[in-house]
């Protein structure tokens, strides 16, 4: 076995092209699989590291406000680590161009609180006798411009607390960047939070109120336990809501995001090394069939068909575990920490720590060498079935998936120059190889012009979809106001209809399932808004326990038509029963008549925002909604996609790198198809050398044969990516929304033209090796073979 | 025919003069080989010219640098030192284009393989060699049908390689190498491929179309038998032109 190591270890430095093509093409399906799994890993790394050193809360329960002499002492509770007081209190702060923007006001009685504590961004705490000297969470620096020594007035209610800000930190209870999700789109950055000294309320009150307390538990301590523990020491409280850390939005938003990442990935990952698995059978194919005369000479000396099988295995199986290796080093070089930053950046992840998912690297480390032994033995163990002189007599451009060489006695391309008819037939010689090239090649464009056509179907789904609605605008309030304090933005001019709605945060729970949602209560009657529906139905108008649930969150709560769940608000659980299954582009909503939303959030006769029918967006009307002191979001029709596409930013980056990658392993197979092509015609070239033929004409066939592979497998990529688009969309329709399918010519042109301008780069080193042969020795060796 | 010594094969060889109508001249030829540290002389100081008009027969056997010599004539290869001039022209100074050039229009090959394409009919690969000349396609047409029927195989023009016998394919390149009417026509073993009779046969064609077309003919070989048809005899052994006993009417 030693000699046949030695033959075979030459055999790939010969072929030292070819092996770097497969090594290639195992390693960048390798180090997207690794680099991607690392990079999820790596967030959900981030979010545990950060929430354990900056002391992410276990329990947070807020309540109506007391005072803070009248609390129960719970820090004796068994189990409890460290207990703080807040006062939280919903306010508005001016945005970037002076517009009120909601906020949430903290007033904390420690400057460096050790519960979702600060990681100083930007200068300092507060002093304990600095009262106007504020800190500001980070988004606040982000995304409007606020920074150490600005001013910021911060309101709450009719109260004003003009203040200095002294600090901008990162706080694990707004870890990702704080969105609102009151909003009809809880747009990251939409929520501006300031911390204060809580003295500043102290003094002005004459005792220290506060309604909220933040809660970490032993490490050790049964945190269910511990919770019921507390929840009943402080029952004379008048609770509004209790959240474990689980549950908390910071915690779940990235869980839910990352998730989606993982169910996208693996389809993706499956394409490329089906791919990889591919090319490389190919490769080895074309190898065993150049080399079939020295296997039918070793069998000839007596080698067995066992040892032959091995050593051919035995190499793809390390040229395999190069491709891994390379694979799994890119990965950490650079696919995992790009991947991590482009979804942080996404998701509003402010920072990224980078670990890995050792299971993925495992995975890595073994599909390479299986992958290509596999495609290495098959060729010579089906080759190895013929008898020895069969193998020995065979003709040199046979390999057993090859076909047949075929003269087609009705030659093709009559009317075409002769140049172009031998190019052409080139192809034609080996039907077989030609079609599992082709059929390789238009996979991997058909796959890259898929994950373009599926994000182009989600940006389509989402314009039809508010195409049927008659709203032009939404407007959120800063906080549920009654009719009459709108009546002014009713009375604008250009509205032509209008139509109220009430959204809150609220709890859901089926059995041991609890998932936080956002409750919409609007007139299901209303022509101005629809309602796309996954199955089952809307509630009725009058109903007082009926909702239909988005189906994210159904599918979280494992809630189908017909169950009844719990839906919980200021800690108080109603029954309902789930009619409808929503298909809708704004998630975890639950959907119910405005009365019935009305009175589960206590809130008589008020509306947190309204949906205005206008017959054309005017300055006038759109000035008129802004300058009114209750409106805190207005979201016109038009830029609705943009700013769902902006909360569903993760998958697109996923899916752009999902089409980058896959052109890249086109790329590969064209260049190694291409030059494999002159390779194995290299005695024919040679000839066509020696009677006189040049560059010019000997460029013309090598890119005759090569754009007609390309042509023919940019055609075929068509059908290819149709269907890539369809079971994307379909997958996505099951999770989240339903996505419709719509099919983009210019996303094949916007992939496909580049490719084809890459084919005369990919022949060139082929022409290369065809104008520096050595005719005299290739033409005889060659021919003779 | 007159198998010449090495003196008369050399006319204008060691110190002797220039035949005018010499087409082909050899100028102390040597060709060296390199691979790795490995170098292989080739050829040896071979010095000699070939007549305008004539078919000479180069004799030698399996790797006395006989196809060497035919590559260095036919532009396909350069000397390591020496020149080779075919009609005036110093080969080794020619760029390698204007060397493609010359075998494109001033030399044909026939190869001992046949190197037919196998993609293309008969008529196709004659006319593969004349589609990158200056010839209009109609010409290009006519004459790859001329010098298909010249070598006897005009009903066979659209048959591709393989549906013929080894004797038609070579007769297939032969016509591929006459169809531009060239000066010069080199022929490395084209009858080594083939049996005796067969061979014949071909060396019989060669014979005929070099007097019909005014062509110089040389052709390398192994086998004796094969000298019966050259009008010049030369003899080459271990890459050194030789003394060679005059073997008259040998072969006939």
């Amino acid at each position: 076995m030693k000699r046949l190591r030695l033959k075979m270890g030459r055999d790939v430095w010969r072929m030292r092209w070819r092996a770097l093509a497969i090594v290639f093409t195992l390693a960048s399906g390798i180090a997207i699989d690794s680099g991607m799994s690392s990079a999820v890993a790596s967030l959900f790394w981030t979010r545990d590291s950060v929430f354990a050193e900056l002391g992410f809360a276990d329990l947070e329960v807020r309540f109506v406000p007391d005072d803070a002499d009248n609390l129960p002492d719970v820090s004796d509770v068994p189990g409890v680590m460290r207990v703080e007081r807040r006062l939280l209190f919903p306010a508005t702060v001016p945005d970037e161009r002076g517009r009120p923007m909601m906020a949430v006001m903290t007033f904390l009685e420690t400057p460096t609180p050790a519960i979702d504590s600060f990681q100083f961004l930007e200068g300092r705490p507060f002093e304990r006798d600095e009262e106007d000297a504020v800190v500001i969470e980070q988004s606040l620096a982000r995304s409007h411009g606020y920074h150490v020594g600005d001013d910021i007035v911060v309101q709450v209610g009719s109260q004003a607390y003009p203040s200095r800000i002294v600090g901008v930190v990162l706080t694990p209870e707004y870890f990702v960047s704080s969105s609102n999700p009151d909003y009809f789109v809880p747009e990251r950055g939409s929520l501006g939070v300031v911390f204060g000294n809580i003295r500043r309320s102290s003094e002005a009150l004459g005792f220290t109120m506060v309604n909220n307390l933040l809660v970490r538990f032993d490490p050790s301590a049964d945190a269910k336990a511990v919770t019921q523990a507390l929840l009943a020491r402080t029952h004379k409280l008048n609770l509004e809501l209790v959240i474990p850390k689980q549950r908390h939005f910071s915690h779940k938003f990235i869980q839910t995001d990352l998730q989606a990442l993982r169910f996208f990935v693996p389809a993706m990952v499956l394409v490329l090394l089906a791919l990889a698995s591919v090319i490389t059978f190919l490769n080895f194919n074309r190898l065993v069939a150049g080399e079939r005369r020295e296997i039918g000479a070793l069998r000839a000396l007596g080698y067995g068909r066992r040892s032959l099988v091995l050593s051919y295995a035995e190499t793809g199986a390390v040229l395999g575990l190069v491709g891994s290796l390379v694979g799994i080093a890119a990965s950490f070089l650079f696919f995992r920490d790009v991947f991590a930053r482009m979804c942080a950046d996404a998701i509003g992840i402010p920072l990224v720590r980078t670990s890995f998912d050792g299971i993925a690297i495992v995975r890595g480390l073994l599909f390479g060498p299986a992958v290509a032994a596999v495609s290495a033995a098959v060729p010579v163990a089906l080759l190895l079935r013929r008898p020895t002189r069969e193998i020995l007599r065979s003709p040199r451009a046979e390999g057993y998936f090859s076909g047949r060489t075929r003269e087609d006695p009705a030659p093709t391309g009559r009317r075409l120059p002769v140049g172009y008819r031998y190019a052409l037939r080139g192809l034609l010689r080996q039907r077989a190889r030609t079609i599992a090239t082709l059929g390789s090649m238009a996979l991997a464009l058909g796959v890259a012009v898929g994950f373009r056509m599926s994000v182009g179907s989600i940006d389509e789904t989402l314009s039809t979809r508010y195409a049927r609605d008659r709203w032009r605008y939404a407007v959120d309030f800063l906080y549920p106001v009654f009719p009459e304090d709108v009546a002014g933005i009713t009375r604008l001019p250009g509205v032509e209809g209008v139509q109220a709605y009430l959204r809150r945060y609220v709890e859901l729970e089926n059995g041991a399932r609890r998932e936080g949602a956002t409750i919409v209560g609007i007139d299901l009657a209303s022509p101005l808004a629809s309602w796309p529906l996954a199955a089952g139905r809307v509630p009725s108008v009058a109903s007082d326990d009926e909702v239909a649930l988005g189906l994210e969150v159904a599918k979280r709560l494992g809630a189908r038509p017909g169950d009844t769940i719990q839906l919980r608000a200021l800690e108080r659980a109603r029954p309902v029963r789930v009619v409808g299954l929503l298909s809708d582009a704004v998630l975890d909503v639950a959907l119910v008549p405005l009365p019935m939303a009305r009175e589960i959030c206590e809130l008589p006769e008020k509306a947190s925002g309204v949906f205005l029918q206008a017959a054309a967006p005017t300055p006038e009307l759109a000035g008129g909604l802004h300058a009114s002191p209750v409106v805190g979001r207005v979201t016109e029709k038009n830029e609705l996609v943009g700013q769902i596409r902006r909360l569903l930013g993760v998958m697109f980056v996923v899916l752009d790198i999902a089409a980058g990658v896959s052109i890249f392993v086109a790329g590969v197979f064209v260049l190694s198809s291409i030059n494999l092509s002159v390779l194995e015609n290299e005695g024919e070239f040679a000839t066509l050398r020696a009677i006189g033929y040049g560059a010019g004409p000997m460029a013309r066939i090598v890119l005759t044969e090569a754009f007609a592979c390309a042509v023919g497998a940019a055609i075929l990529s068509a059908p290819a990516a149709v269907l890539v688009s369809a079971y994307l969309n379909h997958r996505m329709s099951l999770a989240w929304f339903r996505v419709d399918n719509f099919f983009f010519p210019s996303e094949e042109a916007r992939v496909l033209l580049p490719y084809l301008a890459l084919i005369p780069v990919a022949a060139s080193p082929g022409l290369r090796h065809i104008m520096r042969l050595d005719i005299s020795r290739v033409v005889r060796a060659r021919m003779a073979d | 025919m007159a198998v010449l010594s090495s003196f008369e094969a050399g006319l204008g060889t060691r110190g002797g003069g220039r035949s005018e109508d010499a087409l082909v001249r050899l100028d102390h030829v040597s060709k060296r080989y390199q691979d790795g540290q490995i170098a292989t002389e080739v050829l040896t100081d071979v010095h000699m010219q070939i007549e305008r008009g004539s078919f000479t027969v180069v004799l030698g056997v399996s790797g006395s640098g006989k196809t060497t010599l035919l590559n260095l004539v036919a532009g396909l290869d350069v000397p390591s030192s020496g020149e080779v001039f075919v009609d005036g022209r110093a080969l080794s100074a020619l760029s390698e284009r204007a060397r493609t050039e010359f075998r494109r229009t001033a030399v044909g090959i026939v190869f001992q393989y046949y190197n037919l394409l196998p993609t293309l009919t008969a008529l196709e690969n004659i006319e593969a060699a004349l589609e990158i000349t200056p010839l209009p396609a109609g010409e290009i047409r006519d004459r790859s049908w001329r010098s298909l029927e010249a070598v006897g195989l005009g009903s066979k023009a659209s048959r591709f390689p393989s549906q013929l016998s080894g004797g038609e394919q070579q007769r297939v390149a032969i016509a591929r190498a006459l169809a531009k009417e060239p000066a010069l026509i080199v022929a490395d073993e084209p009858t080594g491929n083939l049996d005796e009779q067969t061979g014949r046969g071909v060396m019989t064609l060669l014979q005929d179309l070099r007097r019909r077309h005014r062509a110089t003919l040389v052709v390398a070989t192994h086998n004796p038998v094969m000298t019966s048809f050259a009008d010049r005899v030369v003899r080459i052994e271990h890459g050194r032109m030789v003394d060679v006993p005059i073997l008259a009417e040998a072969g006939r």
